[in-house]
């Protein structure tokens, strides 16, 4: 009954953070140069490099997002979902320590009030569910 | 490891398609390049700006550039018209967020011409705080 419960729970984990990546993805494919300008501003990597990553990181998080939603590739899609957390999470804590006046840009231009915090504490969380999916997950 | 290689590569192709597409119908070039920014100084000679304000409506409220309209994406749609209604043709119009290191003016700008398709539109170099300072001197 228990291990029934955990394997509910779960699922419906995995399918909620699929969720998330489709929808954070989905409203950044249609505007990429926006997408590049949130990535400018965290002022970390050269402009030649933001383009490329403004077409490639909305994608990623949609394949990921539907492979954890299907069931598909989950350990490779959990570990890349866990990967895209930590390097967003090391983003977002520096732009706050530097004191950075911007927006997160994690779902796309969509208005955000509250400054980094709450997006740095959302990618915690978001971090601490792929992990645990990451480790049910079969081999 | 397979799998991952995988995933990652369905991205890749699905990426370098969207590349294509946005290449194909021009929404690349021009676009991407950056708003062209203007110093305090050479704004304050110009006699028809159009100034508008990018930054939190409480940062407004507490004290704006004269005659700035306040122009911010999350109440895009409510501020917008007053912008067209002020406009006039010849004018320069120059958007400003907090400092360099706020982004919204640039936004603010590049949906700005994306919208009206306005030749003169700048973003205010070192942002309200280069206006503060200067208007202390």
């Amino acid at each position: 009954m228990g291990h029934r419960i955990e394997a509910l729970m779960v699922l419906v984990l995995r399918v909620a953070l699929g969720a998330l990546f489709v929808y954070a993805g989905a409203l950044k494919i249609g505007h990429p140069l926006d997408f590049q300008q949130a990535i400018e501003n965290y002022r970390l990597l050269p402009k030649v490099a933001t383009l490329p990553l403004a077409f490639y990181l909305p994608w990623l998080e949609i394949v990921c997002g539907l492979a954890l939603i299907f069931g598909r590739s989950l350990r490779a899609a959990a570990g890349i979902v866990a990967a895209l957390c930590i390097v967003f999470l090391l983003a977002l804590i520096q732009a706050w320590m530097r004191g950075l006046d911007i927006q997160c840009g994690c779902f796309g231009s969509a208005p955000e009030t509250g400054g980094l915090f709450w997006p740095i504490l959302r990618d915690m969380l978001l971090l601490a569910v792929t992990g645990a999916i990451w480790l049910r997950a079969k081999k | 490891m397979r799998d991952a290689l995988r995933i990652l590569g369905l991205a890749l192709i699905l990426a370098v398609v969207s590349y294509g597409w946005h290449a194909r119908h021009g929404r690349i070039e021009g676009e991407s390049a950056s708003i062209p920014r203007i110093p305090l100084a050479a704004a304050a000679r110009e006699h028809s700006i159009l100034w508008l304000d990018a930054r939190p409506e409480e940062d407004y409220d507490r004290g704006h550039v004269p005659g700035a309209l306040p122009l911010r994406p999350g109440s895009w749609d409510a501020e917008f018209p007053a912008v067209i209604d002020r406009w006039q043709p010849g004018n320069k119009v120059v958007v400003y967020c907090r400092s360099d290191s706020c982004e919204t003016s640039e936004a603010v700008a590049r949906r700005l011409i994306e919208a009206t398709k306005w030749p003169d539109v700048y973003v205010l170099e070192g942002g309200w705080e280069a206006w503060a300072t200067g208007s202390k001197h």
